[in-house]
C-alpha cells in the first residue's frame, strides 16, 4: 500500500507525537456526527410529540402557542418533508440530520487533517532549512 | 497491513470518550453560560426572548444569573452525552473500516 506524505511524516515521529498528529478518519467522523445530529432531531421532535400537552400547560413561554414544537417548523425550510407534528416527519428529520451531520463531520475531519498536514509540512520545512543554513559556508 | 501495524493504526484512530465528553460538555455549558450572561449585561426591553425557549427542554433554566448556572449544568450533561456518542460511534466506525 502506498503511504501518503502525512503517514511518512508520522512514521518519523516518536509514538507520543504520532498520537497528537494522527489524522481523523473522515468517514467515521462523518458517521459519528451524523448519528448524533439524526438522534438529536428525532429525539427533540419525539419529545414534543409526547409531552406537547404538558409543555403547553407548564412552560410560561409557550402560553400563546398552539403546539409546543412550533419553532421546529423552521427546520422544514431546509429539510424537505420534515414535519414536527408527526412521527413520520420526525423520522424524515432524523434522516436529514444524519445526512447533514455526515457532511459536516466529514468536512470538519477533512479541515482538521488539512491543518495538521500543513502544520507538519511547515515544521519539517523549517527544520530542513535550519539544518542547511550553513550550507554556503562550506563552499 | 501487518498485524502490529494495524493495531497501532486502530489505536491512533481511537477517540477518548471521557475526554470528548468533558470537552463537549464544557463547550456547551460555558457557551450557554456566556450567552445568557452576555444578554443580561447588554440588557434591553425583552431580555433573552429566544434563549428563554430553552426552558422547554431545560426545566428551571431562565435568562437570569441563577438560570445561567442551571443552564450550565444542563448543557454540560447534553454536551457530555454528545461527546460520548460522537466518540463511541467514531471508534466503532473506524474499527470496522
Amino acid at each position: 500500500m502506498q503511504r501518503t506524505i502525512v503517514e511518512r511524516d508520522l512514521a518519523e515521529l516518536p509514538r507520543e507525537l504520532r498520537l497528537a498528529f494522527a489524522p481523523l478518519d473522515k468517514r467515521a467522523f462523518g458517521i459519528a456526527v451524523g448519528a448524533w445530529a439524526g438522534l438529536a432531531i428525532l429525539g427533540v421532535t419525539v419529545y414534543h410529540l409526547l409531552l406537547d400537552r404538558w409543555l403547553l400547560e407548564n412552560v410560561a413561554y409557550l402560553a400563546n402557542a398552539k403546539y409546543s414544537g412550533d419553532t421546529l417548523w423552521l427546520l422544514a425550510q431546509y429539510f424537505r418533508g420534515y414535519d414536527p407534528t408527526t412521527l413520520t416527519g420526525a423520522l424524515i428529520g432524523g434522516l436529514w440530520g444524519l445526512w447533514t451531520g455526515f457532511v459536516t463531520g466529514w468536512f470538519v475531519a477533512f479541515a482538521r487533517n488539512l491543518v495538521v498536514a500543513g502544520w507538519l509540512f511547515a515544521i519539517r520545512t523549517r527544520e530542513q532549512l535550519a539544518a542547511n543554513r550553513e550550507f554556503l559556508d562550506h563552499i | 497491513m501487518a498485524g502490529p501495524e494495524r493495531e497501532v493504526e486502530s489505536y491512533l484512530l481511537r477517540l477518548n470518550g471521557r475526554a470528548w465528553g468533558v470537552a463537549c460538555g464544557l463547550l456547551f455549558g460555558l457557551g450557554l453560560f456566556a450567552a445568557t450572561n452576555f444578554l443580561l449585561i447588554v440588557g434591553g426591553p425583552n431580555v433573552g426572548q429566544h434563549l428563554n425557549l430553552l426552558s422547554v427542554y431545560f426545566p428551571g433554566y431562565a435568562v437570569t444569573f441563577v438560570g445561567s448556572l442551571i443552564g450550565f449544568v444542563y448543557a454540560f450533561v447534553v454536551g457530555y452525552a454528545t461527546g460520548r456518542i460522537v466518540s463511541g460511534v467514531y471508534n466503532l466506525a473506524a474499527r470496522t473500516r
